[in-house]
C-alpha cells in the first residue's frame, strides 16, 4: 500500500487483508502510528478489512495443500469478494479458472472454493461500498465535506435538536441499512446525545417515546421489516400525540428480503400500516445531502406539531456520498415546541387541549409543576382528556387527529417545480428516484419535448403543493 | 389520623374498573404509602404501565403517568429514566404483560440494572382478557386455554430477574399490606433496578374455576404458597415444592446504574478523557 499509495484514487475502495496490518507489520511496513491510512493521508478511501489470509486458509482445510499454495488463492477470496461489492456474476471467473488450469483439477476446486467463499463473505457480513457519488455542477466557494445518506440524517437531527432547544435521543435496534444511523450518533455522546442499542426493533421505538415523554427530541431508525414491528407503537405515539421521528432506510422485501439492495417499497406500510385510522406525517429524502434537510424537518414537524414523522430514505441514498456544502444553520427555521406554558385559555388545561389555529396539542414535560397529566393508548374524550368510548367523540378524535396532521401543510415550503414552466408533461416522483428521473427530462428536453418535474418531500401533504 | 390516599389519587377516575375484592387495590395503596414514605414530590414521579388490569394502575395514582403497549412498559420507562434521571420512575406490569409479551424487556430492562422500580402485579392468570395461561400459572390449573389443565411449566419471576442481574429483588403478597409496603421503600430506596414479585389474587378470573371463586379463597390459596425466606432456608427440597420465599431476596449494593454509566460515558466524551465502568 505504501509502495502503491499514489495510484490510490480519493474515495477509492480498499479491500485489506487484516492479517497482514497487524502490529509487525507496520511496525516492518515503517509505519510509526497505528493508523496506516492516516499516515499516508488517505482520509477518503473506503477500507473493507477482511482477514483474507485466515478465512482462505480455514477455507481450503478441506484441501490438503500446503500452506503456500492455499495462501495463493487469496487473489480469488479477494476477486469474489469484488464480484459481490459490484454485482458482478462468478461464472466468468470460474470459467477462465477451469481453462488456465484446465491440467490441475485440484487447483481449480480451491481456487473456485475461494472465489466463492469471498463471495459469500461479502453477502453474509453484508458488505457494501458506495458506488456512485453526485458531484454539484456548480461548486459555490464554500467550506464542503462528504457525507453519506445516513451520515447526513444523523446530522439533521442533531441540527434539529440544537434548534429545538432539546436533547437527541435515539432508541434504535442494528438493521441494514440504517445500522449507520446508530453508529453516526452513538458517537455524538461529545455533544450529549443518548443512543440506546435497545434489545429490539420494539424497545427502540419505545425508549425513544419514552425520552420523548421526558422532553427529548426522540428518534427510532430502522428499515421495512423493523418499521413493520414498530407499527404498533407509532400508533401509541399517534394517539397520544407525542413527538417523534422515525427513519426507514428502505431495502428490497417483503420479509428479510434482499438486505444489501436498495427498493423504494415502504410507502404504503409507512402511510397505512397500522391498525385504525392513524395519520403520521411521511417525509422522503431524495439526495444523500437532501438527507440533512428531511431529518431536519422530521424534528421540525415532529416537536412543533405534536406527530410521529416517518422518514424514507432508501439504500441507495443511505450509502451513496457528495459533496455537501456545510450549512449555516442560522439559514434553517426556528423549531418552536409548543410547551404547555403557552396555554392561557381560561378552562383548566387538560393533555389533549389544544391550539385552535395548528390543532397541536400542549406539551408538558415531567417536573413542569402542577402540569402532573397522564398520556395513553385508550381513546381520550375531546374535552376532559379522561378515557372515552363514546362513538361521536371517538370520531371527533379521529377527525381532530387527522385535520392536525393535514393543517401542518400550512407551515412547510411550497412545491417546486423544475423544468420547462410552459411543459407538456409533469413528471412527477418522490424519494432515491430523484437523480434518474432528473436526468430523464433533460434526455426529454435534449429531443425538444417541453417536460417539468415536481419531485415530494412531504409525502402525505399534497394540498399546498399542488395548488402550486 | 387515618392515611389520606386523596391527594395521590385521581378521585374523578372512582371507583376503580377493578373487581370487588381484587389485590390490585391494595399494591396501589401501599405504593402510595411507600411514596409518602420516601417523601418524593409527585411531579417527579413517573408512573408507566402496558396492558391489562395493571394497566390501569396509571389511571389512578395522579403524577407523570403514561398508559403504554401490551409489553412494552419498561422500554418506554427506559427512555424515561435516561432523559431524566431525576425523576422517580414506577412501572407497573402483570404476569402476562411482564413475563409473555413483555418477557424481553424485563430480562434487558435488569441486565442494564437502569433505576427503574418494576412492580409486577402476579395473580397467575390473563385477568382482562378472561381466564388464559400466563406463564406463571401452576401446572394443572383450569383455564380457558387450558380446559383440561394446564401443561406449561410456570416462570419464577424472582429467580428470574436475580439471574438477568436486577440488583433489588424481592417478593411479597397482598396478604401482608404492612410487608408489601416496607419492600417497596426498600426498594425504592435502592439505586439499580428493583424487582417486586407480588403476589394478588383474581378470584374471578383464576378462581372461579378453580374452586376458589371468593377472594378469601383465592387468598388463602397464595397464603399457602408464600414462606417467609428465613424459614424457606430450612425446608428440605421436597417440601420447597410448590413454596416461594418472600422477603428482601436479593440486595446487591455498589453496581453501577445504568443512568450514571451513561453520564460518565458522556463526560468522558465531552471532555475527551478515557472512563473505566
Amino acid at each position: 500500500m505504501k509502495v502503491n499509495v499514489k495510484q490510490i484514487k480519493p474515495n477509492a475502495i480498499v479491500i485489506i487483508d487484516t492479517d497482514s496490518f497487524l502490529k509487525n507489520d507496520l511496525t516492518k511496513a515503517q509505519f510509526v502510528t497505528e493508523d496506516p491510512f492516516a499516515e499516508l493521508g488517505l482520509n477518503s478511501v473506503q477500507v473493507v478489512a477482511v482477514p483474507i489470509s485466515s478465512m482462505v486458509k480455514d477455507g481450503l482445510a478441506e484441501f490438503e495443500l500446503d500452506n503456500k499454495s492455499a495462501l495463493r488463492c487469496k487473489n480469488m477470496f479477494a476477486l469474489g469478494l469484488v464480484c459481490w461489492l459490484f454485482e458482478r456474476p462468478l461464472e466468468e471467473a470460474m470459467h477462465m479458472l477451469q481453462n488456465k488450469f484446465a491440467k490441475k483439477p485440484a487447483i481449480v476446486k480451491a481456487n473456485i472454493k475461494a472465489l466463492t467463499d469471498g463471495y459469500n463473505y461479502g453477502h453474509n457480513t453484508h458488505a457494501t461500498v458506495s458506488t456512485y457519488r453526485i458531484e454539484s455542477t456548480t461548486v459555490e466557494p464554500a467550506y464542503y465535506t462528504d457525507v453519506n445518506g445516513n451520515k447526513a440524517t444523523s446530522y439533521g437531527l442533531i441540527a434539529a435538536a440544537e434548534k429545538a432547544g432539546l436533547r437527541l435521543f435515539l432508541g434504535s435496534y442494528p438493521i441494514t441499512p440504517a445500522t449507520d444511523i446508530l453508529h453516526e450518533l452513538a458517537k455524538r455522546k461529545d455533544l450529549g446525545v443518548i443512543t440506546v442499542q435497545a434489545e429490539d426493533e420494539i424497545a427502540g421505538i419505545c425508549t425513544a417515546i419514552g425520552a420523548s415523554f421526558a422532553g427529548c427530541l426522540a428518534a427510532t431508525s430502522t428499515s421495512g421489516p423493523g418499521l413493520a414491528l414498530k407499527g404498533e407503537a407509532i400508533g401509541l405515539a399517534v394517539i397520544s400525540e407525542i413527538p417523534l421521528v422515525v427513519i426507514d432506510v428502505q431495502r428490497g422485501g417483503p420479509s428479510t428480503g434482499m438486505p444489501t439492495k436498495s427498493e423504494q417499497t415502504d410507502l404504503m406500510q409507512a402511510l397505512y400500516g397500522r391498525n385504525g385510522e392513524s395519520p403520521a406525517v411521511v417525509i422522503a429524502a431524495s439526495t444523500p445531502t437532501d438527507c440533512f434537510d428531511a431529518a431536519f424537518w422530521a424534528g421540525k414537524l415532529a416537536v412543533e406539531h405534536m406527530t410521529p414523522v416517518i422518514l424514507l430514505t432508501d439504500s441507495f441514498i443511505a450509502n451513496g456520498s457528495s459533496a455537501w456544502k456545510i450549512p449555516d444553520l442560522d439559514t434553517y427555521p426556528s423549531i418552536t415546541p409548543n410547551y404547555v406554558t403557552n396555554y392561557k385559555e381560561e378552562a383548566p388545561w387538560k393533555p389533549y387541549r389544544r391550539d385552535k389555529d395548528s390543532l397541536v396539542r400542549y406539551w408538558a414535560i415531567p417536573g413542569m409543576n402542577e402540569f402532573m397529566h397522564r398520556i395513553g393508548g385508550l381513546e381520550k374524550d375531546y374535552e376532559t382528556s379522561a378515557i372515552s368510548t363514546d362513538p361521536a367523540n371517538h370520531q371527533k378524535m379521529v377527525n381532530v387527529r387527522q385535520a392536525k396532521i393535514d393543517k401542518i401543510a400550512d407551515y412547510i415550503p411550497e412545491q417546486e417545480v423544475c423544468g420547462d414552466k410552459d411543459a407538456e408533461l409533469l413528471v412527477i416522483g418522490w424519494g432515491g428516484t430523484y437523480g434518474h428521473l432528473y436526468e430523464a427530462m433533460e434526455d426529454m428536453q435534449a429531443e425538444g419535448k417541453k417536460v417539468a418535474m415536481a419531485h415530494f418531500k412531504f409525502i402525505h401533504l399534497f394540498q399546498k403543493t399542488r395548488q402550486s | 389520623m387515618a392515611f389520606n390516599y386523596d391527594t395521590y389519587l385521581r378521585v374523578d377516575k372512582m371507583p376503580t374498573l377493578w373487581c370487588w375484592g381484587c389485590g390490585d387495590g391494595v399494591i396501589l395503596k401501599a405504593v402510595i404509602r411507600a411514596i409518602d414514605k420516601m417523601g418524593w414530590d409527585m411531579n417527579d414521579v413517573c408512573v408507566v404501565s402496558g396492558i391489562g388490569c395493571s394497566g390501569r394502575f396509571s389511571s389512578y395514582i395522579d403524577c407523570n403517568t403514561v398508559h403504554t403497549t401490551h409489553g412494552r412498559a419498561i422500554a418506554y420507562a427506559t427512555g424515561i429514566k435516561l432523559a431524566n434521571p431525576d425523576k422517580h420512575v414506577i412501572v407497573v406490569t402483570g404476569d402476562g404483560d411482564g413475563l409473555a409479551i413483555g418477557g424481553n424487556h424485563t430480562i434487558h430492562g435488569c441486565r442494564r440494572n437502569i433505576d427503574l422500580n418494576h412492580i409486577l402485579i402476579n395473580n397467575f392468570i390473563y385477568g382482562l382478557t378472561n381466564s388464559q395461561t400466563s406463564p406463571t400459572t401452576p401446572q394443572g390449573m383450569w383455564t380457558s386455554t387450558a380446559h383440561y389443565g394446564n401443561v406449561d411449566p410456570s416462570f419464577d419471576a424472582a429467580k428470574l430477574a436475580d439471574a438477568a442481574g436486577a440488583t433489588f429483588v424481592g417478593r411479597e403478597s397482598v396478604i401482608e399490606p404492612q410487608k408489601l409496603e416496607k419492600l417497596l421503600v426498600a426498594g425504592f430506596s435502592h439505586k439499580g433496578y428493583s424487582f417486586f414479585d407480588i403476589f394478588s389474587n383474581c378470584h374471578i378470573n383464576l378462581g372461579r374455576k378453580n374452586k376458589m371463586g371468593e377472594a378469601v379463597q383465592n387468598l388463602k390459596w397464595i397464603e399457602n404458597r408464600i414462606v417467609g425466606k428465613n424459614k424457606f432456608e430450612l425446608l428440605s427440597e421436597e417440601e420447597r415444592v410448590g413454596k416461594f420465599p418472600t422477603g428482601i431476596l436479593k440486595h446487591e449494593e455498589g453496581k453501577l446504574e445504568y443512568c450514571e454509566a451513561y453520564d460518565k460515558v458522556i463526560h468522558a466524551a465531552q471532555n475527551k478523557t478515557t472512563v473505566t465502568l
